[in-house]
């Protein structure tokens, strides 16, 4: 005996039976000329129900539909009700939960058409017309459990269909968020190690391998420091490692050295990030670090082509200032041999000697100078009163000022200045502005004054003289070796500069024809907070 | 060495260091020349703009208002192939190409009397300068602002 099917038994269920389809099959002869009606009037119905009617693209659909409902009631008073009729009338169920009508209008546009077709039913008074209202309320009722349960199993399906995919998805996206979150730090030209709470390597990436040469085999679950034997002179990476791992960084950045698998020493500037304690990941800190060994070394040749530069610059300058003076040397030597050859006046040989004395002092002078300049010796830093510094200074000059004939004076408040710093190098400081100075006023018989005043954060030293003025406000006079004055160094404002740099202070000149003012600043408070 | 009774042969040197240009010009003057002194690149072409124009020239390149390859290209222009010494302690400033088919000599500080005295004479004896006249004299004057470092004093 075969299985019941589903149909069989919803049939057996409202005892639908050979007699129910011969009476569909003798109802639907008579009702199908209003099967058109039927079928406009559902329609009609539903334009009235927006959500119901918004399921349909359009017109066109529903005259199509329309038409598919007149084949329908045909159908069901067809008078074969066999399995072929069963997959057919599934077949609505699963088109309503393709469209996405809800089920409610299912139920409710059965009504509908159960309705419509009863009144036809009910014209005719004979004995058969109970049988056939019972016949078309059998029918209809099989066609709507049929809808029913296709329609669930359909929408189910496409529950489960809709949440695979949407698994899938979610899927896809975790692997193409992954893959990109791996090749950021993979492809990343920084060091990225990730920490352990117990400060162990659990992370190394491909920078991380290239620089130190470990696979990342080789180190994973290795106490960083150790392994990496990752350390700075003062031990202030794993100090701060330590303050990382419990998420209580003082600084993210510490510079340190690594040592590479083949012993050699690489400097890494780190950035330490504290990641905490996430759930399922056990890398609590991320040390991020740049490889500056090579940019160090850049610098470093920089710096020192730089310097051999300025070395370059200042030898040419040297040669120069000693080929002067052993020029006029050597003229005078000649002077000197063929005065002897000849007996000349003592009084022209004498003073050819001393023309190569002086030269020789000359350049005695320009040694002493030139290494004042280019090894200045350390600053001796001292309080040094700058009311007294300036008298001093003024004494030291007035002898040269008077037989210039420059009248120099002083203008200085009345209550000192003290500051921290090299007495003797600034003494010299004003030396060379003073004497500067009674230089360029000799030449119009002016004045020089030494100004001393305070401004709120700086002591300022003004040296002003009423002489000609620079040659060219351009003029680079801080450079060694540039000298507008015959028998100049060429250092002496080179060594003012310096020295006052190294106070902390600036030195700066305004200069036109008949005032020239060389302005120094030098901070107040303690310089040795300013000063390298 | 020149024969004194002869038209001595004017020398213009110029240099900063007046003291020692003084005492080449004493012993130039014993050996012959006729010699005039500038101290600055200034006064040498205000000297090399008047008559009569000096039959040889030297000078260091660092002078001060006017450099020496200006004051050089002066003189050449006051009188074409005159001798052009640079008596210098920048010889790295030398350009050769400067000054055409008659190069200047140079002679790199402490300079030799002797040898420096002998270079002039040898190339005083070579030289076949012409003067310039007083027509073109605007014209090189001008060329001489386009080509100094004059600065104002």
């Amino acid at each position: 005996m075969t299985k019941e099917t589903r149909f069989q038994e919803l049939k057996r269920y409202v005892r639908f039976n050979e007699r129910d389809a011969t009476l569909l099959v003798a109802f639907g002869r008579k009702a199908a000329p209003e099967f058109p009606r039927i079928a406009r009037e559902f329609y009609d119905r539903i334009r009235e129900h927006s959500e119901a009617h918004d399921v349909f693209t359009g017109e066109e659909q529903i005259a199509r539909l329309q038409r598919s409902l007149v084949l329908w009631l045909a159908r069901i008073c067809g008078g074969t009700y066999d399995e072929a009729y069963h997959e057919q009338t599934s077949q609505i169920g699963r088109v309503h939960v393709k469209i996405g009508l809800p089920q409610r209008y299912m139920l409710t546009a059965m009504a509908l058409i159960r309705v419509a077709l009863l009144r036809i039913a009910d014209r005719d008074t004979g004995e058969e017309a109970a049988a056939i209202r019972e016949a078309l309320i059998r029918v209809l009722d099989l066609e709507l459990a049929i809808m029913l349960e296709t329609y669930k199993d359909s929408y189910v399906d496409r529950i489960r269909r809709v949440a695979r995919e949407e698994q899938v998805d979610l899927g896809k996206a975790l692997a193409r968020t992954e893959h990109r979150y791996v090749n950021a730090v993979e492809l990343a030209s920084v060091l990225i190690i990730g920490l352990d709470a117990a400060g162990k390597i659990q992370l190394f990436n491909r920078e991380a391998e290239r620089v130190t040469g470990y696979a990342r085999d080789e180190l994973l679950g290795q106490p960083f420091v150790s392994a990496l034997g990752a350390q700075d002179a003062d031990e202030r990476l794993p100090r701060q490692l330590t303050e990382g791992l419990a998420g209580a960084l003082e600084s993210q950045w510490v510079e340190g050295t690594l040592r590479t698998r083949s012993g050699k020493l690489r400097g890494v500037i780190w950035n330490l990030a504290f990641a905490g304690q996430q759930a399922g990941d056990d890398v609590v800190l991320f040390a991020v670090g740049r490889d500056i060994t090579d940019a160090r070394a850049m610098e470093e040749r920089t710096r020192q082509a730089e310097k051999l530069a300025a070395i370059g610059t200042l030898a040419a300058g040297l040669a120069h200032e000693i080929r002067n003076p052993l020029n006029g040397a050597q003229l005078h030597v000649s002077f000197l041999e063929r005065a002897i050859k000849k007996k000349a006046s003592e009084q022209d040989m004498l003073e050819a000697t001393r023309v190569v004395g002086d030269e020789i002092k000359r350049l005695a002078n320009l040694v002493t100078e030139f290494l004042d300049f280019a090894r200045p010796k350390p600053l001796q830093r001292n309080d040094v009163s700058l009311l007294k510094l300036c008298e001093h200074a003024k004494t030291m000059v007035s002898a040269q000022a008077e037989a210039a004939g420059v009248r120099l004076s002083a203008d200085l408040p009345n209550s000192d200045l003290v500051i921290q710093a090299d007495q003797a190098k600034l003494l010299q400081v004003l030396l060379n502005l003073l004497k500067n100075a009674v230089d360029s006023a000799e030449t119009t018989g002016g004045a020089v004054t030494l100004r001393l005043r305070r401004s709120p954060l700086q002591a300022i030293v003004d040296v002003e003289d009423d002489g000609p003025g620079l040659p060219s406000p351009d003029a680079p006079i801080f450079d060694a070796f540039f000298s507008t004055k015959e028998g100049g160094t060429g250092l002496g404002l080179a060594i003012t500069h310096r020295i006052v740099s190294d106070h902390g202070g600036t030195v700066d000149v305004q200069s036109q024809p008949g005032k020239t003012v060389f302005r120094i600043a030098l901070p107040l408070g303690n310089a040795e907070d300013l000063a390298p | 060495m020149l024969d004194p009774s002869s038209h001595p042969h004017l020398v213009l040197l110029v240099d900063d260091d007046v003291r020692t240009s003084r005492r080449m010009a004493d012993m130039l003057r014993e050996d012959g020349f006729a010699v005039e002194i500038a101290r600055d690149g200034a006064a040498a072409v205000a000297r090399l703009a008047r008559a009569p124009v000096p039959d040889a020239i030297v000078t260091e390149f660092n002078t001060t208002h006017v450099d020496g390859t200006a004051v050089g290209h002066f003189a050449r222009a006051r009188r074409p192939g005159i001798p052009i010494i640079f008596a210098t302690g920048y010889p790295q400033l030398f350009q050769p190409g400067a000054f055409g088919s008659e190069p200047p000599l140079v002679f790199t500080k402490p300079v030799d009397y002797a040898s420096l005295r002998d270079a002039l004479t040898s190339a005083l004896s070579r030289a076949n300068p012409t003067e310039v006249t007083e027509r073109d004299l605007s014209a090189l004057a001008t060329a001489v602002r386009v080509q100094s470092t004059s600065t104002d004093d």
